[in-house]
């Protein structure tokens, strides 16, 4: 197994410098404390992700995705460290222009998914179009179109308590393209999903890659949607393990190149 | 470097702020009614307090102007019929206004000049602040200081030197601050002014003293109520002789008053006769020992019970007067068989007992009036006796068949002068006893007997009402100042407490909404907007129980007169209030917790929990 033995290496990955950097990270450090423990879920992470990338990242249990992808959503303020979207240093923004980013700029489908509980599927899905601005019969249409996307069209008035958990993130799903965001932050957005869903679903996020250059960034173990990728990168304990293109990885029953069970 | 555009990161209309923020509410609906429930309690609590308050304070302040005749009469009753003491004249010479008919009074009793009352008046004065002082200590303290000395003796005993050592160096130990100027100057002068004056003093209460005598020769037989009650030119006259100042408007109301206090004094007086008693007693269904001034006033404040009234004292009056003549009758009739011969009564009853034999009545006279004896209980009893039969069953026949032999008619005539010495003064009693008749008109004895019951229920009331008037912090006494300060603070800890708990349980909600892209004034906005309309709903609500309580409460105690006398500007006001607190409190309340979730960063947001 080859391990990327720094992160310098990175830049040279991407092929094709007619690609702009959309975000970048630059020795991204969180910890957390608990009491008098100290966690550190990330240990310094710098990485470039190009327009119109997909890149899976994949990591056991526990190493860090999730936090890493609350990083660079602007959802979280990280302990040292920065994160640039579009050259832009996140720390710098203000409420506004944060609010701004997460509302247009970003579509987040989160592992536990985060629906409003009170509300139906499609209002779930108009919400981040209201905070853009676009309501009433526009947002309701979008909203339908979405839902349609992800095969919920008819189920359109449930609640989430009336959604099986493959449903809701199907919802999750729809929503973060409500406002057709440059880019996607997936945190395992199939995980609950039988093969069939999955795999539609994977088609469609490659699609909204391809079609609209929506830069994709997915958390995941599933080897299916590491074919898509442009590039794969292993986080393990907080740092970066393996950044490799689709190319350099062979795809192997049970394993992949630089997978957990190394 | 590029800069974020922001123009188009809209804030939400307001009606759609409402619209979602409704929709949270129904989604929660239980949570929500709990949190409105909660601040309805509270709310409830303030209101209630608010509105008995104010409901008790305006019922005081109505009962003591309508007591006001009453007590105007009483004071003057006192006054012209009952030498001062030297305590009641040291308030009246505290309380009275320079100038005033009451001071000329005094001046004139105690042939004083300006001056001198006003000393007078200013030492009384002190007075009173030195026994208000004593009164705030606790009866072991003011033991302490005056032993068990009361009024003028608690001042007087100070002239000792030593004695007024001993006092300050216990007094001062006290947490009381001391009276007046709080030095020993003050009240070594207050004590030597106060034994100054004493003879001025003791001349009104001579003079006042003199007054009362005069008044009352001049008065004869008549009472002071009596003379109230004309209340003329004349009155006035009388009075001024005596050099009591009464103004004609105080005596009109003086003379309304006595009025019915004489006529209720009629009417009350009907309880002093053992049969009305037992008819009213009867009437009402109660036990006679338990007959009271208000069971009579109840029956006389109806027309039909007045009638009634009227026509038993009628009907008891005629039987006491035939009692009487009955009585009277067997007094002769006692006399008249007196003058027999002992053996002359033999005669007589044997000639009775063969005429009932032979199926006839007895054909004497004095045979009759011998058979009236078993009239008397006495005479039956010990006739009963002699014959060994129960007096029920002793009947004409016994008193012939006793009379019939020589002992038993010396026996008989024994009974019969026992009974002469007797009657005259059963006679005497009766009719001393006997009912005066109720002169009154139906009309008046309802009218009297309403007003009486009137001012009963509200003398009642008025020591229930702890509030005088006079007394305030907002016209409210301590105790009641203190309930409606906790009320409010429980109103206030509630209120808070229903909110904060209903959005700290939402930051994951907020956090959500922020990972959207809302705004902070978004979340502020809708959080804002749900508490106030939970506490809109919940004051609402609360100010409904509350009223609905504080009501109920009054109405028991008070009756018609809470309802006459609802203080409706105030009791909108104490409800503006409570809307007031619960709105703004809960919106402040979710304020403040909103902020703190809008402020943080989401991830961080959600992990509060
Ligand atoms: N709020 C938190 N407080 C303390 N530690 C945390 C917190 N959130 C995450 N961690 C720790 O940070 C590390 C990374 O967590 P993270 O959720 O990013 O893992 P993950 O890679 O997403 O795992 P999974 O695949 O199970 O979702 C873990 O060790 C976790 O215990
Ligand atoms: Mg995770």
């Amino acid at each position: 197994m080859t391990v990327a033995p720094n992160n310098t290496t990175v830049g040279e990955v991407a092929e094709g410098a007619e690609r702009p950097i959309i975000i970048r990270t630059l020795n991204l450090k969180k910890s957390y404390q608990m009491g008098k423990v100290v966690t550190h879920a990330l240990r310094g992470i710098t990485v470039e992700i190009l327009r119109g990338e997909f890149l899976s990242v994949m990591g056991p249990s526990g190493s860090g995705k999730s936090t890493f992808f609350n990083m660079v959503g602007g959802l979280d303020s990280p302990t040292s460290g920065r994160v640039f979207i579009d050259e832009v240093d996140v720390a710098q923004l203000n409420a506004i222009e944060l609010a701004f980013l997460r509302c247009r700029k970003i579509g987040y489908i989160f592992q536990t998914y985060n629906l409003v509980q009170y509300m139906t599927a499609l209002e779930n899905v108009t919400v981040p179009m209201a905070f853009a601005g676009v309501a009433g019969d526009d947002a309701r249409q979008r909203g339908m179109d979405l839902l349609d996307l992800v095969g919920l069209k008819e189920r359109w008035f449930h609640k989430p308590i009336e959604m099986s958990g493959g449903q809701q993130q199907r919802v999750a799903i729809a929503r973060s393209m409500a406002n057709n965001p440059q880019i996607l932050l997936c945190d395992e957005p199939t995980g609950n999903l039988d093969l069939k869903t999955g795999a539609e679903i994977h088609a469609i996020l490659k699609r909204l890659n391809v079609q609209r250059g929506v830069t994709v960034i997915c958390a995941t173990h599933d080897h299916r949607l590491i074919d898509m990728s442009d590039r794969i990168m292993w986080i393990r304990d907080g740092g970066i393990q393996r950044l490799a293109r689709r190319d350099e990885v062979t795809v192997q029953a049970g394993a992949i190149g630089g997978e957990e069970n190394e | 470097m590029k800069v974020i555009e922001v123009r188009d990161q809209v804030s939400l209309p307001l009606r759609r702020c409402f619209q979602l923020c409704v929709h949270g509410i129904q989604y929660r609906l239980f949570r929500s009614s709990i949190t409105v429930g909660i601040v309805s309690l509270a709310v409830a609590f303030l209101m209630m307090m608010l509105s008995t308050s104010y409901i008790d304070r305006q019922v005081g302040a109505d009962v003591y102007r309508r007591t006001a005749d009453r007590r105007l009469l009483e004071e003057w009753v006192e006054k012209l019929g009952v030498p001062m003491t030297g305590e009641r004249l040291g308030r009246k010479v505290a309380a009275v206004g320079i100038g005033s008919l009451a001071w000329q009074e005094l001046r004139r009793w105690g042939g004083l000049t300006e001056q001198e009352l006003s000393r007078l008046r200013s030492v009384a004065l002190r007075q009173a602040e030195y026994q208000g002082y004593l009164g705030k200590l606790d009866p072991g303290q003011r033991s302490a200081l005056v032993g068990d000395r009361q009024g003028q003796d608690a001042l007087a005993f100070l002239s000792d030197r030593q004695r007024m050592d001993d006092f300050f160096d216990k007094a001062k130990k006290f947490r009381t601050p001391l009276p007046g100027e709080g030095t020993r100057k003050w009240l070594d002068r207050l004590v030597a002014e106060n034994a100054e004056t004493a003879p001025q003093r003791n001349r009104i209460l001579a003079g006042h003293a003199a007054a009362v005598q005069g008044l009352e020769r001049d008065l004869g037989k008549r009472s002071v109520l009596e003379m109230l009650a004309q209340g003329d030119a004349g009155t006035l006259q009388t009075l001024a002789r005596h050099g009591f100042a009464l103004d004609t408007s105080d005596l009109d109301r003086l003379r309304t008053e006595a009025e019915t206090a004489l006529d209720a004094e009629q009417i009350l007086a009907l309880l002093r006769d053992e049969e009305m008693r037992a008819h009213i007693a009867d009437r009402l269904g109660v036990e006679v020992r338990d007959v009271a001034p208000s069971h009579i006033l109840k029956i006389g404040s109806s027309t039909r019970g007045a009638r009634w009234l009227t026509d038993q004292v009628e009907t008891t009056r005629q039987n006491a007067v035939a009692k009487i003549a009955a009585l009277q009758e067997s007094l002769g009739a006692l006399t008249n068989l007196l003058k027999l011969s002992p053996d002359g009564i033999p005669a007589v009853c044997l000639a009775a007992l063969a005429d009932l034999k032979a199926g006839g009545e007895p054909s004497s006279v004095e045979a009759r009036q011998l058979a009236g004896l078993i009239g008397h209980g006495v005479v039956r009893k010990n006739i009963g006796a002699r014959v060994k039969l129960d007096p029920v069953l002793v009947k004409r026949e016994q008193v012939y068949q006793v009379g019939s032999t020589p002992r038993g008619a010396v026996w008989l005539i024994e009974q019969m002068q026992m009974l002469r010495d007797q009657l005259p003064r059963e006679i005497r009693d009766r009719e001393q006893r006997l009912l005066e008749p109720l002169e009154l008109p139906v009309e008046r004895i309802v009218q009297v007997c309403q007003a009486r019951l009137e001012q009963l229920a509200l003398s009642e009331k008025l020591t229930r009402l702890e509030v005088a008037p006079e007394e305030s912090w907002f016209g409210f006494s301590d105790r009641t100042a203190w309930l409606i300060i906790i009320s409010f603070v429980v109103c206030v800890v509630g209120v808070t407490n229903a909110m904060l708990m209903s959005v700290t349980e939402r930051f994951r909600e907020i956090a959500t909404m922020k990972c959207l892209g809302a705004l902070d004034s978004f979340i502020m906005i809708i959080f804002v907007m749900e508490s106030s309309l939970q506490g809109l709903a919940g004051g609402a609500i609360g100010i409904f129980l509350g009223l609905l309580l504080g009501m109920t409460r009054s109405l028991w105690g008070f009756g018609t007169l809470a309802l006459a006398n609802l203080p409706l500007l105030l009791l909108l006001g104490s409800a503006g209030v409570c809307i007031v607190v619960g709105v703004v409190l809960a919106a402040m309340a979710a304020v403040y917790p909103a902020w703190v979730a809008a402020r943080l960063a989401p991830m961080e947001a959600m992990r509060i929990e």
